[in-house]
């Protein structure tokens, strides 16, 4: 299946394009809705007028992941990542929209999209704790429908893809959080699927673990699979993907290369500025950065308020800051120089100000 | 890649959840114990009450059998706790297993897979025709160890084939209901209902034939009517007082119709969960 040339796209505004390729996952238009709060039988039964209010939780999305390629879907928490996960992956319907895995439509023809699929959903539930590992493995390859002369033999490379095979015949129960989460992934990859979605995959393991997984997913993109991630962790989508999509209540707020991501924010370095005073507002600092500085993140601690300021060199920041800071009666406390990560672009596009503070990029 | 021509693939995928059930539930033995042990002691309390309070000897009515000695009586009131006690273990580890399995999350991501939903809905009803055995057996040694009855060898060996034909209509019965867990999230009420409904309108206690008219109308419509009286016939009559092939038909096409209905719901349920987004839910 080809789609048309990929874009980064911000808030509707097309940002750079991209050839054509082979897509192994589309999603078009695709929404969720939901009624908050409950209707109860009286009401019902009364024929009272419905007054749930409709919450949007995915909000006319479209994607696409190509073969070989790792897709980040960033964003805070209920941005929608996870429903439109389940949604890719036949455990909720859309409202509106379709989705196609490997050119099969999930809605008309779930159970032959599902072949195609391999899914590790959020946290470390979904395999059974009173079996052994390799039992859930075994159990699963079968429900997925792996030959049953070739489980044996791909139980056992799965498990050692994740690195689980000392393990294997103890019971799930017994596991810690990394290793169950290590053993969804195997569950995951037990039919070697060509599109891979991984909710929150590295949740919970330690860093030895996360770079581990960090190294599974490059081996299935050498191998051609398709892989959407959805993350919090910005180090790890920069690390992995070769685009991302940042989601922001329910809508596609930017997607598009890592790189395409960072000229998003105004400047290549960035200037970590504490301020101290455990009196000070947060909102007046930051309006006060934001006339002189072009800001980003701005969150208060508990005797001090810290800023990310952008720029294109931070001797020539860090030369005019004391002066400015001291006419306005601020004390610097800390100043750390670095370049703009995808924290600083997630920031500046979901709007978030984790202290309460108003800055924006400018 | 239709369901038929994958029809191999999905019953490999059945005996795979059957596998599955099987290693959950030998860690855990108190299952089998229990089945052996409620259809054994269970009864003895009703053989000495009824004992107390009726005497020896009661009238014959509409043909039925009914008790007529301490020994008929032990035998007819274990055999109706035997098929009792196995219908509460298969409508309670049924639903149990589909519920908790939801709330670990494993039903979604069985649900993430292209088999059948037979293998949620069947998976534990091999461990549950194992139990129903083990009771089958217990329960003989019981009667003929405890109240020295005398049950022929064939008429033994045709009781057990009564378990072996009526197991996959019970534990059709019990998927039914663990089915509702999709809708009500949790079904351990209506297995409640289920249950005493069984033990008012299927004869485990009591003859039909002395029931009221129209609970003995409801009763005969139930397959555990069916299973607990085709057992006292064969127990008490020997082999040849049973209509095989008529029973035989009768059960297989009620598994096959509650099957059905059970699985159409199961995938109404699903459908419902997949709109709702309750599927993972607790």
């Amino acid at each position: 299946m080809t789609e048309p040339g990929r874009t980064g796209v911000l808030d509707g505004q097309q940002v750079s394009s991209a050839p054509h390729r082979e897509s192994m996952l589309a999603i078009s238009d695709v929404a969720k809705d939901y009624l908050r709060g409950r209707r109860t039988l009286v009401q019902r039964l009364r024929g009272a007028p419905d007054e749930r209010a409709v919450v949007h939780a995915v909000d006319e999305v479209s994607l696409a992941v190509d073969r070989g390629e790792v897709v980040g879907m960033l964003g805070p928490n209920g941005a929608g990542k996870s429903t439109l996960v389940k949604i890719i992956a036949t455990l909720l319907v859309p409202s509106r929209g379709s989705v196609r895995v490997c050119d099969v439509d999930v809605l008309a023809h779930p159970r032959q999209a599902r072949r195609h699929l391999g899914v590790m959903l959020a946290g470390d539930r979904g395999v059974y704790w009173k079996l052994t590992g390799r039992e859930n493995l075994e159990y699963f390859a079968a429900l997925h429908f792996v030959p049953s002369g070739q489980i044996r033999r791909r139980v056992g490379e799965a498990l050692e893809e994740v690195r689980l095979t000392g393990s294997a015949d103890e019971y799930v129960e017994r596991y810690s959080t990394g290793m169950r989460q290590r053993l969804n992934l195997a569950r995951a990859l037990i039919h070697e699927p060509e599109v891979l979605l991984l909710d929150e995959p590295t949740s919970g393991l330690d860093p030895v673990s996360g770079a581990e997984f960090r190294r599974i997913v490059r081996g299935l993109r050498q191998r051609g699979a398709a892989v959407l991630i959805a993350t919090h962790d910005l180090a790890e989508a920069e690390d992995l993907c070769d685009r991302i999509a940042v989601l922001d209540r329910g809508r596609i707020a930017f997607q598009g290369s890592v790189d395409e991501a960072k000229t998003l924010v105004p400047g290549s370095s960035v200037l970590t500025l504490e301020v101290e005073g455990a009196d000070l507002d947060t909102a007046e600092v930051a309006a006060w950065l934001s006339a002189h500085f072009r800001v980003g993140l701005v969150e208060r601690h508990e005797r001090s308020v810290r800023a990310r300021l952008y720029c294109e060199s931070t001797s020539d920041l860090m030369a005019e800051l004391p002066g400015k800071l001291h006419a306005a009666g601020l004390r610097a406390i800390r100043t750390e120089a670095g370049r703009v990560s995808l924290t600083d672009v997630f920031f500046s596009i979901t709007d978030r100000r984790a202290g309460g503070g108003h800055g924006h990029p400018q | 890649m239709g369901i038929r021509s994958d029809l191999p693939l999905h019953a490999w995928a059945l005996v795979a959840a059957a596998k599955r059930e099987w290693r959950v539930a030998r860690r855990y033995p108190d299952v089998f114990i229990g089945a052996v042990a409620w259809p054994v002691v269970t009864p003895v309390v009703f053989v000495f009450q009824a004992r107390a309070s009726m005497g020896h000897g009661t009238p014959h009515r509409s043909g039925q059998t009914i008790p007529t000695d301490s020994v008929h009586l032990a035998v007819f009131l274990y055999l109706g706790w035997l098929v009792a006690s196995w219908l509460a273990l298969l409508l309670t580890e049924s639903s149990a297993s589909l519920s908790g399995q939801r709330v670990q999350g494993s039903l979604e991501t069985t649900l993430l897979s292209p088999a059948t939903r037979l293998t949620l809905l069947f998976g534990l009803a091999p461990v549950l025709l194992v139990t129903g055995a083990l009771s089958y057996i217990a329960v003989l040694l019981a009667l003929v160890l405890g109240f020295g009855a005398h049950i022929a060898l064939s008429s033994a060996l045709a009781g057990g084939l009564v378990i072996l034909l009526a197991g996959p209509t019970l534990a059709a019965i019990a998927a039914a209901a663990g089915t509702t867990t999709l809708f009500m999230r949790r079904s351990g009420g209506l297995v409640d209902i289920a249950r005493a409904l069984s033990v008012t309108f299927c004869g485990f206690t009591a003859p039909l034939a002395i029931m009221p008219t129209w609970a003995a109308k409801i009763g005969r419509l139930l397959p555990p009517t069916w299973t607990v009286d085709t057992l006292r016939d064969t127990i008490f009559g020997g082999p040849s007082k049973t209509d095989w092939p008529r029973l035989s038909l009768l059960l297989i096409g009620t598994f096959l119709v509650i099957s059905a209905l059970s699985l159409a719901a199961f995938a109404a349920g699903e459908q419902r969960g997949r709109r709702s987004g309750t599927l993972g839910g607790v």
